[in-house]
């Protein structure tokens, strides 16, 4: 076919483009809230709620993963963009990646060594580990089908950053059941949970999102 | 006077032409995607030194593919050039990694070879034909139709027995669908 003939065809196409950013709030708030409240439906939310999220320590575990899935996902937009080579967000979403290892590991040097691994492991690790997952993995598919209309330079790289975007507010949800306030806990295992969601998004963005 | 300022005298201001298309007028839609042609043409044959016109012409066809089914990610407010270059550069990579070329296909200056002079006759491209043929008959007999300048829209759909509705949803379909398999079979 020549390139002329393919013009004829692609300007008779006149379905409007879709823009993402609205979709995406749309769509993936309305999957974020469903399987949030499947969650909490299932396990109750965490007793004194309200005591906790007036204590600045604990109110952490809602501010932290709100803020790096907020920049996340507002980088993971705007590197739907073809002509995109600096994603600012992403660095904010790393800057408070540094922060919260650098205060774990002022709260790991602050325990005596005995203690460490006892208060890290809590007792809910593995529940929020997977809970954080399950609330993330249906919202994140829902996501990475809308940047698909997107055109990313770098397809893995979007799709991990809006993996650590949904974990990130999955584990804000999460926050509602949880009632391990130990930094030394939720440091841990709710960064993990956003990072297993992550490289998720990493792994399936490589495939998904080439164009 | 310099180059760049006899370059943008020279042309139809693009932005300009896409948000016109953008509101609906498949006129200057069309005239959008012709002008771009011998840019993209030019573009590409300079940076993918080594490959046939015919490999390049497909890159060429594989941009506008994606010019037109990306063309949401264009930000109205900025130009529309550089996303232009963005996306022929993604394609070209694309490409000649697909061929098992590792190229370094530099992002800043790609898009200084403008004065690149594009031989000014249309290729035939191989395999694009074939790769119609892999769509659902319909999808590809409408293409086809398309595909001949004379048949608008509207005739093509009476030939098919297609509403207005039903040939827009088909067509964007089929446009998507193609797209998929130009990448996977990986011309």
């Amino acid at each position: 076919m020549r390139t002329e003939q393919l013009i004829s065809i692609i300007s008779a196409d006149d379905t409007a483009p879709r823009q993402i950013g609205p979709r995406l709030v749309g769509w993936g708030g309305l999957s974020l809230l469903a399987c949030g409240a499947v969650a909490i439906a299932l396990r109750g939310v965490r007793p004194h709620l309200v005591q906790a999220m007036a204590d600045p320590v604990a109110l952490m575990k809602w501010a932290l993963p709100l803020g790096v899935g907020a920049v996340a996902l507002i980088a993971s937009l705007t590197l739907s963009r073809p002509q995109t080579r600096r994603v600012p967000a992403a660095w904010v979403a790393a800057g408070l990646g540094l922060v919260a290892v650098f205060w774990l590991v002022l709260a790991i040097l602050g325990t005596p060594p005995d203690r460490v691994w006892p208060i890290m492991r809590g007792q809910t690790a593995l529940t929020c580990l997977m809970t954080v997952t399950g609330i993330s993995v249906p919202t994140l598919a829902v996501v990475l089908v809308l940047l698909r209309d997107g055109a990313s330079p770098a397809p893995a790289y979007s799709g991990a950053l809006a993996g650590l975007g949904v974990g990130g507010l999955a584990a804000f949800i999460y926050a509602f059941r949880c009632d391990q306030d130990q930094p030394l806990f939720f440091l841990t295992w709710y960064g993990l949970g956003m990072i297993i969601s992550m490289v998720i998004g990493g792994l399936a963005g490589r495939r998904l999102l080439r164009w | 006077m310099t180059k760049a300022g006899r370059r943008s005298g020279a042309q139809p201001d693009w932005s300009e032409l896409m948000r016109t298309a953008l509101g609906g007028d498949a006129a200057a839609y069309r005239l959008l995607l012709s002008e771009m042609v011998p840019v993209l043409r030019g573009l590409i044959r300079a940076r993918a030194s080594g490959m046939d016109a015919d490999w390049c012409e497909d890159v060429v066809q594989d941009t506008l593919m994606a010019i037109h089914l990306k063309r949401g990610t264009w930000d109205s407010t900025q130009p529309l050039r550089p996303w232009v270059y963005a996306i022929a550069r993604h394609k070209l990579v694309d490409a000649l990694r697909r061929k098992g070329r590792r190229v370094h296909v530099p992002v800043d200056d790609f898009a200084e070879q403008l004065e690149a002079t594009p031989e000014p006759d249309p290729l035939e491209s191989r395999d694009a034909q074939t790769l119609i043929g892999q769509l659902p008959d319909r999808d590809a007999a409408l293409l086809r139709c398309l595909a001949v300048d004379e048949h608008g829209s509207e005739e093509c759909g009476r030939r098919l027995g297609l509403s207005t509705g039903a040939l827009r949803v088909a067509l964007h379909r089929a446009l998507k669908r193609l797209a998929e398999i130009r990448q996977e079979a990986g011309l």
